[in-house]
């Protein structure tokens, strides 16, 4: 029943209002000849008011005769009324489809490329290989012949291991992995030495296959032959293997920084003005001036596409342009302070470039306080495998 | 308020309602009464009620 009225909200209902002393004699009629009647109101002695749909507004005349009651029509609603009404305005109609014509044609164009990667990746350059390969914004979706674009990636590109191209409405998504890089690898039956690719001294030093030119406690450096890959016997001579070997040794990681103890300081004055821009394809219409007004200031742009669905990007771009005024004061710092602010900062850095941080055993900060400056220097003790096949030429 | 197997609507003022039913009357007491959806089955009614008394049919 409930449905039944939804429905005729959709297909149009008439707001009547019953005029006479029997209008309970006029309902009991209608719902025995199953006409429905909703929100059925008093409103006073004679009157009262219901809502009815088309249908059964044509069957009730005979019943208002019986009944003695008048009736009167007091609202249309619905979606006939409606359209009734824009019947005669025809130009809307003819705008009406050539909006929708429109959105259609437009909705075969891309006008937006994204590019989604595992790692970093030059966008730039990619997107120059889209081009190339016949991605473009504004370019014919039935044109792009997917495969031959994510061929060309992979032919021109060494470091993508896959790449793979969604195409959602007016917007292209390309998804790159990137491959991981391939070691140097000498297959196990060539000759080849071991030489150290770090600074460091050795703490063990455990040759299967070969011989071993270093001790435990040496220092050596970077290039430093670690295993020879030849044996050398008494009557035997010399006979060359490929090396195999497990050397771990100490290697140190360092940064030293310099920090002044008389810094510039830029604060947010807590001005702001916010500007607009729009931007159809390359054709960029500034709304307000460009210069700011203030002296010093950063700048925050924000690009935003225009798009209707969630996917159906619009060639038109918003661009936001939002000035903050800046302020610049000297301040000067404690080398306390500078410390603390600035040792966190380079252990994050250093520790960045630890591929093994289990392997962490020490750790060591020096600091040089001058009048003027301090200079930090923090150096990590890392326990590491090191050591690099190199081939055996003869 | 619904109410199932009735038979008729005796009397509707805006403050009191009558609903004839197989077991008998139904009187509905109240303020701003509507009958909301009027169906050959069921009839629901809203507003501020007071009071439902029932007169039983004496069998």
């Amino acid at each position: 029943m409930f449905i039944k009225i939804l429905l005729s909200y959709i297909l149009g209902y008439i707001k009547i209002t019953i005029e006479g002393y029997f209008a309970e004699r006029f309902i009991n009629i209608c719902t025995n000849k199953k006409i429905l009647l909703w929100n059925i109101k008093k409103i006073n002695q004679a009157t009262s008011s219901a809502n009815i749909s088309i249908k059964d507004f044509k069957k009730i005349r005979p019943i208002s005769k019986t009944t003695k009651c008048k009736i009167e029509i007091k609202n249309k609603k619905g979606l006939p009324f409606l359209f009734e009404r824009y019947k005669k305005r025809k130009i809307l109609l003819i705008l009406f489809l050539i909006l929708i014509i429109n959105l259609l044609i437009i909705s075969n164009f891309i006008w937006n490329i994204e590019i989604e990667c595992d790692g970093e990746i030059n966008k730039q350059e990619i997107e120059d290989i889209l081009t190339k390969s016949g991605l473009e914004i504004g370019k014919l979706k039935s044109n792009i012949d997917t495969n031959k674009v994510i061929q060309n990636i992979r032919y021109e590109r060494e470091d993508i291991a896959w790449a793979g191209i969604k195409i959602n409405g007016t917007n292209a998504i390309i998804n790159l992995i990137k491959a991981t890089e391939k070691p140097n690898i000498i297959p196990q039956d060539e000759y080849c030495n071991i030489v150290s690719d770090k600074e460091g001294i050795i703490t063990k030093i455990n040759v299967q296959n070969g011989t071993a030119t270093v001790k435990v406690g040496e220092l050596v450096k970077k290039g430093t032959p670690l295993v020879n890959g030849w044996l050398e016997g008494k009557y035997t001579g010399i006979r060359y293997v490929h090396s195999i070997a497990d050397i771990q040794a100490k290697v140190w990681y360092s940064k030293k920084q310099r920090v002044y103890k008389s810094q510039e300081v830029k604060t947010y004055a807590g001005n702001c003005e916010t500007k607009y821009k729009i931007k159809i394809n390359n054709f960029e219409i500034n709304l307000f001036k460009t210069l700011s007004k203030f002296q010093n200031y950063d700048t925050i742009v924000e690009n935003k596409k225009l798009k209707i669905f969630s996917d159906f990007y619009l060639p038109i771009e918003i661009e936001k342009i939002q000035n903050s005024e800046t302020e610049k004061t000297q301040k000067t710092f404690s080398a306390e302070e500078l410390k603390e602010i600035n040792i966190p900062i380079i252990e994050k850095e250093i520790e960045e470039t630890i591929k093994n941080k289990e392997g962490i055993i020490n750790k060591q900060i020096n600091i040089d306080e001058k009048e003027k400056y301090i200079d930090i220097e923090i150096i990590y003790e890392v326990l590491e495998e090191i050591g690099i096949e190199e081939k055996i030429v003869f | 308020m619904i109410i199932e197997n009735y038979k008729g609507v005796l009397e509707y003022e805006e403050f009191y309602i009558r609903i004839n039913t197989l077991d008998g009357i139904i009187n509905i007491n109240g303020f701003e009464l509507q009958l909301n959806q009027l169906t050959d089955e069921a009839v629901s009614i809203t507003g501020k009620i007071e009071s439902i008394d029932i007169e039983r049919k004496e069998e």
